[in-house]
C-alpha cells in the first residue's frame, strides 16, 4: 500500500439503485473499490450484496446510477462485456456445467483450440500449472464430471475458472461458505498473492472473522442501503454486527445443556461401497457433531441413514428397535429429518413459491383426501416466513429470486415443523448471516429441549465444537475419532480429520 | 423488511404474463373480420368440436411436460386406439368392448413407456419415440396400411359425431377431462408433486416423494387420454384411418410450449395449454374457412410452434 498506483480507484459505482419486481435491492448506493486491495462486503441475508456485484459483473443492469472504471463510464449489458474488460467472478450460487469435467470447466469459453479442435493435453497441462501456482495439493480428479465431485471441490473449480481469466479485478461471493479450515487457508494466501500484483478484490463472507482477516476495507450494507465503509483496522467485530443488523448480539453460540437421555438414533455396522463399518448413537437431548474433510463421507452417511441411498449392510435403530428404512418417506415417517446441504442441489425448488417449497415434505399435513388445504398451508408458510425471518417480498415469490441467505432458510424451514425426533442438518447455516444463526440456534435449543436429537454436520469448526456435545470424525469413510467434552478445540478436530494414514 | 408491501405491478410484467391470451384475441378479430363464416355459431361450436380431441390429448401431454417427461407417441398411438376399436366393433364385439379395449391399449402402452423410463431409466424421448413407430406398426400391419369402412354402430359414432342436446359429445368429453387434469394439477397434492419433480428431482425425492411412481402415473395418464382422443377421431371419421391422429404430437407440443408463454409464465400449465390448443384450432380452422388449403397451413403452424418455443425460452429462460 505504499506504491502510489496501489491507491488507485479502479471501480467507482454512483448512485446504484435496483429494483426488482416487488423489491428494492439496493437503494442509491455508492460503492468504490481500489487496485490491490481486498474490499469486503457484508450484511444481512437479502442485504444486496450479491445484487451489487452482479451489477459489477454484468450480470444485472442498475435501474439508475452509474459505474466507472479506471475513471471511465461503462454499462455492460451482459456478463461476457464485463469478463472481456477483466472482471473474474466466483458466484455465490454454484455456476458450473455439471456434465463437464474440471478442465472443460475451468476453460470454459476459453478453449485452446487449433482449427475449432479442442486442444485437450495442452489444457491439462495448463489445469495441473495453474494448480501447481496456485498451490492447492487437494487431489481432484481433472477428468471426471465435476457433478460427482464435492461441493468444495466444485467451488475451487469456479476459483480457478475464474482466476484463469487473469481479472483485475476478482469478486468472491461468499467463495469459502462450502470450504473447510484448509482450503480457506489456501484461498487466503492466493488472495494475498494477487493482492501484491495489483488486482482488486472484493471478497463476500458471513464468517466475519473471516472478513476480518483478508480485507483492507469492509462496506457495510443493509436493507439495499449503504451503511458505511471503514478501513478493517478501525472497527471491531461488535460494531459490525451493529452496523449489519442494527442490534447487539448476546452470544453468538447459544448452547445449552440439556439433560441427555434414552438413545434415539443407533447405527450399528453400517456400511456402503464408500463407508466402512460406522457406528454412533444419537440420544434425546443430544447435538452430535460430525466433522471431517471434503469427502471423508459424512454427507453419503446422513444420505444413508436417511434412506436415500443404500447400504449394503449393517443396522439401524430407531427408539431401540430395529428398522428397515429403505425410503425416504420411510425415514420422515419415523421422525427422521435431513436438511441437506447445497441447498439448490437438494434442498429447495427454484421454480416453486416460498410457501410451496415450506410445505413440501409435509403435504400430507394439509391434505385431505389428496386435496390441498390452501388455507391452512398459506397459514403455516407465513408463520415459518416470520419464524426464520425469511425476506421475501410474499410467500408466493418463487425461491428463485430470493438471496442465497433466504434460499437456506427455506431449506431449513420445511423440516422445522412436523413430527420430527431425530434431525440431520447438514451444513444448516451455510450462507446464513449472524443474526439468523443464532435464530437458527436457538430452533435447535429447542429442539432438543423437546427431547429431540441432533446431527449436525458442519465445515464451521467454531459452530461444531460450540454446539456439539461429542464430535465423531470421518475420514476415508470411516468413523476414526470421538471427542466430548467441554475443552474440543479446533487444532484437535483438525488434527484427526486430517492425520494422514500411514501404514 | 420495509420492502414486504410494496407490491410493483408494472404494465410490462402483466404484458408479459397475457401477451399470448391477447395474441390469440387478435387472431380471433383477425378471422372474424377476414374469414366469413367463422364468427357464426354453427362455426364456433364446430371449432370447439375440432379442438376437442386436441385438447384432450393434450392434458396428458402438460402433465408430462410438467413432470419432466416427454411423450411422442400420443399421435400414434391414438391412431392405434381407434383402430383397435373400430376392428373390433366392425367385426361383431359389441361397442363397449371394443371401446375398453382401446382405452386398455392406451393404458397398456403407458405402462410399457413408464416401466422402461422410470425402471430400466431410459430418457423419455428415446423411449417415446421409439414407442411412436411402434404404435404405427401395428395400425399399419393390423390394417393392412388400409381404412377400414364397414358401417359402424351408431353407438360408437355417438362418441365423435354424435350430440347431446344441441353440443357435440367431444365438447362435453373435453370440459370433464379438462376439468379434472386442472383439479389434478393445481389443486391437488399429486399435482404438486408432479409439479415438484419437474422442477427437481432430487429436491423432490429428498422431500419424500416418489418420483419413479408420479413419473409412471404421468405417462399412464397421458396414453389412457390419447386412447381417448383416438376413440372420438374414428368415430368421427366413422371409419378406422390407421394413418390418422399423428398431428396431435407436432400440434400437442405446440400448445404445451404456447401454453408456458402465458398465465404462469415459465410452466406448463393447464390453462395456457387451453390457449395453445384454441391457437392452433382456430388457425386450421379459420385458415380453411379463408381458402388456404391444407400444405401451407403446415407451414403456418410449425412456424408458430416455433416461435412459441422460442418465445418460451425467451421470456422465461426456460430450457427444452
Ligand atoms: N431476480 C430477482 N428478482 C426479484 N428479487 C430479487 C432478485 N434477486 C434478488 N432479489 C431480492 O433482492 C434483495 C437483495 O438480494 P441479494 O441477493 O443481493 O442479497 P444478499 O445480500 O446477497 O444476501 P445473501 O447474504 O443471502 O446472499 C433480496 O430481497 C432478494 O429477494
Ligand atoms: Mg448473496
Amino acid at each position: 500500500m505504499n506504491n502510489k498506483t496501489d491507491k488507485k480507484i479502479i471501480l467507482e459505482m454512483r448512485a446504484i439503485t435496483k429494483d426488482f419486481p416487488g423489491v428494492r435491492a439496493l437503494d442509491n448506493v455508492n460503492f468504490d473499490l481500489r487496485k490491490g486491495e481486498i474490499h469486503g462486503l457484508v450484511g444481512e441475508n437479502g442485504a444486496g450484496k450479491t445484487t451489487l456485484l452482479k451489477i459489477i459483473d454484468g450480470a444485472l443492469q442498475p435501474t439508475r446510477g452509474e459505474v466507472f472504471l479506471e475513471g471511465e463510464k461503462v454499462f455492460f449489458n451482459n456478463p461476457r462485456e464485463a469478463i472481456d474488460w477483466g472482471i473474474g467472478t466466483v458466484h455465490q450460487e454454484m455456476n458450473i456445467i455439471p456434465y463437464f469435467n474440471a478442465i472443460e470447466n475451468i476453460f470454459l469459453g476459453r478453449e485452446l483450440t487449433k482449427f475449432n479442435f479442442i486442444k485437450f493435453r495442452e489444457l491439462e497441462v495448463k489445469t495441473r500449472d495453474l494448480l501447481r501456482d496456485v498451490g492447492l495439493s487437494v487431489d481432484i480428479d481433472l477428468y471426471q464430471e465435476v457433478k460427482y465431485l464435492g461441493a468444495a471441490e466444485r467451488k475451487i473449480i469456479e476459483i480457478l475458472r475464474a482466476i484463469n481469466l487473469q481479472p483485475k479485478i476478482l469478486i468472491l461471493d461468499e467463495p469459502t461458505a462450502s470450504l473447510t479450515i484448509e482450503e480457506v487457508k489456501i484461498l487466503f494466501n492466493l488472495l494475498k498473492k494477487f493482492k501484491k500484483k495489483g488486482i482488486a478484490i472484493i471478497f463476500v463472507s458471513h464468517h466475519l472473522d473471516e472478513v476480518f482477516e483478508i480485507t483492507d476495507r469492509i462496506t457495510v450494507l443493509r436493507n439495499g442501503k449503504k451503511v458505511g465503509t471503514a478501513p478493517t483496522s478501525s472497527v471491531n467485530k461488535t460494531d459490525l454486527i451493529r452496523m449489519m443488523i442494527n442490534r447487539d448480539i448476546k452470544s453468538q453460540y447459544p448452547k445449552q445443556k440439556i439433560p441427555i437421555g434414552k438413545p434415539l438414533l443407533e447405527v450399528k455396522g453400517l456400511s456402503t461401497d464408500f463407508l466402512d463399518d460406522i457406528n454412533f448413537e444419537v440420544r434425546e437431548g443430544e447435538v452430535v457433531g460430525f466433522a471431517g474433510m471434503v469427502g471423508s463421507g459424512r454427507t453419503e452417511l446422513m444420505e444413508t441413514i436417511f434412506g436415500a441411498k443404500e447400504k449394503r449392510s449393517g443396522e439401524i435403530y430407531l427408539n431401540g428397535q430395529k428398522v428397515e428404512i429403505r425410503s425416504v418417506k420411510e425415514a420422515i415417517k419415523n421422525g427422521l429429518y435431513l436438511v441437506p446441504e447445497e441447498r439448490r442441489e437438494k434442498g429447495i425448488i427454484e421454480s416453486f413459491s416460498v410457501k410451496e417449497n415450506l410445505t413440501l415434505s409435509h403435504l400430507d399435513d394439509f391434505c385431505n383426501f389428496n386435496f390441498i388445504n390452501f388455507d391452512k398451508e398459506e397459514k403455516k408458510a407465513r408463520e415459518i416466513v416470520q419464524k426464520l425471518n425469511i425476506e421475501t417480498p410474499s410467500i408466493y415469490t418463487e425461491a428463485k429470486n430470493l438471496s442465497g441467505g433466504n434460499k437456506q432458510k427455506l431449506s431449513f424451514g420445511k423440516w422445522s415443523f412436523g413430527k420430527g425426533k431425530i434431525f440431520i442438518f447438514d451444513e444448516p447455516t451455510e450462507g446464513i448471516d449472524v443474526g439468523s444463526k443464532v435464530e437458527i440456534y436457538k430452533f435447535m435449543n429447542k429442539l432438543v429441549k423437546e427431547k429431540a436429537g441432533i446431527i449436525l454436520v458442519s465445515s464451521d469448526l467454531p459452530e461444531l465444537i460450540a454446539l456439539s456435545d461429542r464430535i465423531y470424525i470421518m475420514r476415508e469413510g470411516r468413523i476414526v475419532d470421538v471427542l466430548s467434552g467441554e475443552n474440543i478445540t479446533q487444532e484437535q478436530v483438525l488434527e484427526s480429520a486430517f492425520r494422514v494414514e500411514n501404514k | 423488511m420495509q420492502n414486504h408491501n410494496k407490491r410493483v405491478k408494472t404494465l410490462s410484467l402483466i404484458i408479459e404474463r397475457y401477451a399470448t391470451v391477447f395474441a390469440y384475441i387478435v387472431l380471433f378479430i383477425f378471422f372474424s373480420f377476414l374469414a366469413p363464416g367463422f364468427l357464426t355459431p354453427y362455426n364456433v361450436i364446430n371449432l370447439l368440436r375440432q379442438i376437442s380431441m386436441l385438447s384432450i390429448v393434450t392434458c396428458g401431454l402438460t402433465i408430462c411436460i410438467i413432470a419432466g417427461d416427454w411423450d411422442l407417441s400420443v399421435g400414434k398411438l391414438a391412431g392405434l386406439a381407434g383402430i383397435v376399436a373400430v376392428s373390433l366393433i366392425t367385426s361383431g364385439i359389441p361397442t363397449y368392448i371394443g371401446i375398453l379395449a382401446a382405452l386398455g391399449t392406451g393404458i397398456l402402452i403407458g405402462c410399457i413407456n413408464g416401466l422402461l423410463i422410470t425402471k430400466v431409466g431410459i430418457p423419455s424421448l428415446i423411449v417415446t419415440l421409439g414407442m411412436m413407430t411402434v404404435c404405427s406398426g401395428i395400425s399399419l400391419t393390423w390394417t393392412k396400411g388400409l381404412a377400414i369402412y364397414k358401417t359402424l354402430p351408431e353407438s360408437f359414432t355417438f362418441w365423435g359425431s354424435g350430440y347431446i342436446g344441441p353440443v357435440p359429445t367431444p365438447i362435453y368429453i373435453m370440459v370433464i377431462v379438462i376439468f379434472l387434469t386442472y383439479i389434478l394439477l393445481n389443486k391437488t397434492k399429486t399435482g404438486r408433486y408432479i409439479y415438484a419433480i419437474g422442477g427437481n428431482k432430487t429436491v423432490a425425492s429428498l422431500s419424500g416423494i416418489d418420483v419413479e411412481r408420479y413419473r409412471f402415473m404421468g405417462l399412464v395418464i397421458c396414453s389412457s387420454l390419447a386412447a381417448l382422443a383416438g376413440i372420438i377421431l374414428m368415430g368421427r371419421l366413422g371409419s378406422g384411418q390407421p394413418t390418422a391422429g399423428g398431428e396431435f404430437l407436432m400440434e400437442g407440443l405446440a400448445s404445451v410450449f404456447l401454453g408456458m408463454t402465458t398465465i404462469k409464465p415459465g410452466k406448463a400449465n393447464i390453462l395456457g395449454t387451453l390457449i395453445g390448443v384454441l391457437i392452433m384450432g382456430t388457425l386450421s380452422n379459420g385458415l380453411t374457412i379463408a381458402g388456404v388449403p391444407h400444405y401451407p397451413q403446415e407451414i403456418v403452424k410449425g412456424t408458430v410452434m416455433i416461435s412459441a418455443v422460442v418465445a418460451a425460452v425467451w421470456k422465461a429462460e426456460i430450457s427444452i
